[in-house]
């Protein structure tokens, strides 16, 4: 369910809208919530949304999926695995560099949607745009699903058990950087935006 | 006209589904056009490859509606409403991304925490809600409201939008929505981190000086991060833990 529902908001990252539905600080608290944890979920997203906020979405620029990112993050640490926030922190930004990956792999092949629309107006057909768009739709959100499933199947199995057997330094640096993460990046971003204005 | 308005308006949120490397936005865009083309030539003429800001594909769907239909499937119009829409869609977006990606998004994420934090402060119900709600709605408000009046302005007036759209102060609305995004995420950082409830607040203060200073040395916030983490684990190898 926690899958499904962000593979929906996920959607209005680029197919739908965007509204801003799919940012952390929307994603985060959200999915908290889902899991009865809101204020760990909102810290997650805050942190996430830090960092990301920076990544425009120009001229189909995608480095990272904030949406997967804080999904993840949040569901591996208010869900059943419980990971610390350090570590779900960490494995939510892999997993949303792993479906920007699979995004620019499916957008090398969408095309195939505006040729069909194509051939059939050459073939004095009327082209089901409709159709198009709703089979885009559908498996852009499978996509997500996919990714956001087995990305939280595999990072809290494997962390679960990785994660206390860690070097103590490793694991406090990792949750210095959580920690700091609002901060730092609201303070680069708000030095970047005075610069701008 | 204001049926079709709505029906444009309505599948105009889906102009960016199915972009592609290839067609872009081509998809989305012939969909949303769709209701106001009458010929097959029209249909495939817009079918071919187009991008520009999502915010501002009203203005460029309206007009397009508009000229299409006075082209009445004259060669020669038909060329002018592909190289006028290219050159709208291009022109358009450069201003818009400034605006709504460049400047509202982090005025909507700064006002989200600032309120929510406000409201936890002060013991408000709902905290959370009404902070998401308060960062949605400055971000939407503008966004909805610059896709329909595009829109409708486009079907109505033709050319004549994109002139119009040409006279609006758009680079004081960027300037002005940085600023008040600077000024609630220094707010919004205080609040959080005078509370103490994340992290102390001298370390709240020094991460954010740190990231005001750094920015430029170090560049985007992902690489801060990775900085703070390698930082704390030198840190906790010299006994220093969070």
């Amino acid at each position: 369910m926690i899958a499904a529902v962000i593979s929906a908001l996920e959607l209005d990252a680029a197919s739908v809208g965007p509204t801003l539905l799919s940012r952390p600080f929307v994603v985060g608290p959200l999915v908290g919530t889902l899991l009865g944890r809101p204020l760990l979920g909102a810290g997650l997203g805050v942190a996430i949304e830090a960092v990301t906020l920076e990544e425009l979405p120009l001229g189909g620029c995608l480095r990272i999926s904030a949406t997967v990112a804080a999904g993840v993050a949040v569901w591996l640490a208010a869900g059943p695995f419980a990971l610390p926030a350090e570590a779900a922190f960490i494995a939510g930004l892999a997993a949303g560099w792993v479906h920007a990956r699979v995004e620019l792999f499916m957008r090398g092949r969408r095309v195939v949607h505006v040729r069909r629309a194509q051939a059939s107006l050459a073939e004095g057909r009327e082209p089901r745009l409709g159709l198009e768009i709703s089979s885009a739709l559908a498996a852009q959100a499978l996509a997500t699903w996919v990714v956001t499933a087995a990305a939280f199947l595999a990072a809290g199995s494997v962390l679960e058990i990785l994660w206390p057997l860690l070097p103590e330094a490793l694991r406090s640096g990792a949750r210095c950087a959580v920690v700091a993460a609002p901060w730092l990046g609201a303070g680069g971003l708000a030095a970047s935006l005075w610069r701008k204005s | 006209m204001s049926a079709l308005c709505a029906r444009m308006f309505l599948r105009s949120l889906f102009l960016q589904t199915g972009f592609s490397d290839e067609s872009r936005q081509a998809l989305g865009f012939a969909w949303a056009l769709d209701p106001a083309l009458l010929s097959a030539q029209a249909r495939a003429r817009h079918l071919e490859s187009f991008n520009t800001n999502p915010y501002t594909a009203g203005l460029v769907l309206g007009t397009t509606a508009a000229l299409e239909a006075r082209a009445a499937g004259t060669p020669a119009s038909a060329s002018r409403v592909l190289a006028l829409k290219s050159a709208a869609g291009a022109s358009l977006a450069g201003a818009a991304d400034a605006l709504f990606w460049g400047s509202l998004r982090p005025l909507a994420a700064a006002l989200a925490v600032f309120v929510a934090a406000v409201f936890h402060r002060v013991g408000l119900p709902h905290a959370l809600f009404w902070g998401t709600f308060a960062g949605l709605a400055v971000f939407n408000a503008p966004a909805l409201a610059a896709r329909w009046i595009g829109l409708s302005k486009g079907l109505a007036e033709g050319e004549g939008a994109l002139v119009w759209a040409g006279g609006l102060p758009v680079q004081t609305w960027i300037r002005r929505s940085r600023l008040a995004a600077v000024i609630l995420l220094i707010a919004a950082a205080g609040l959080v981190g005078a509370s103490g409830s994340v992290a102390t607040p001298l370390f709240a203060a020094v991460a954010f000086t740190a990231g005001w200073l750094l920015s430029l040395v170090v560049g985007g916030p992902l690489r801060l991060v990775a900085v703070a983490g390698l930082l704390g684990v030198a840190a906790a190898a010299g006994g220093w833990t969070l």
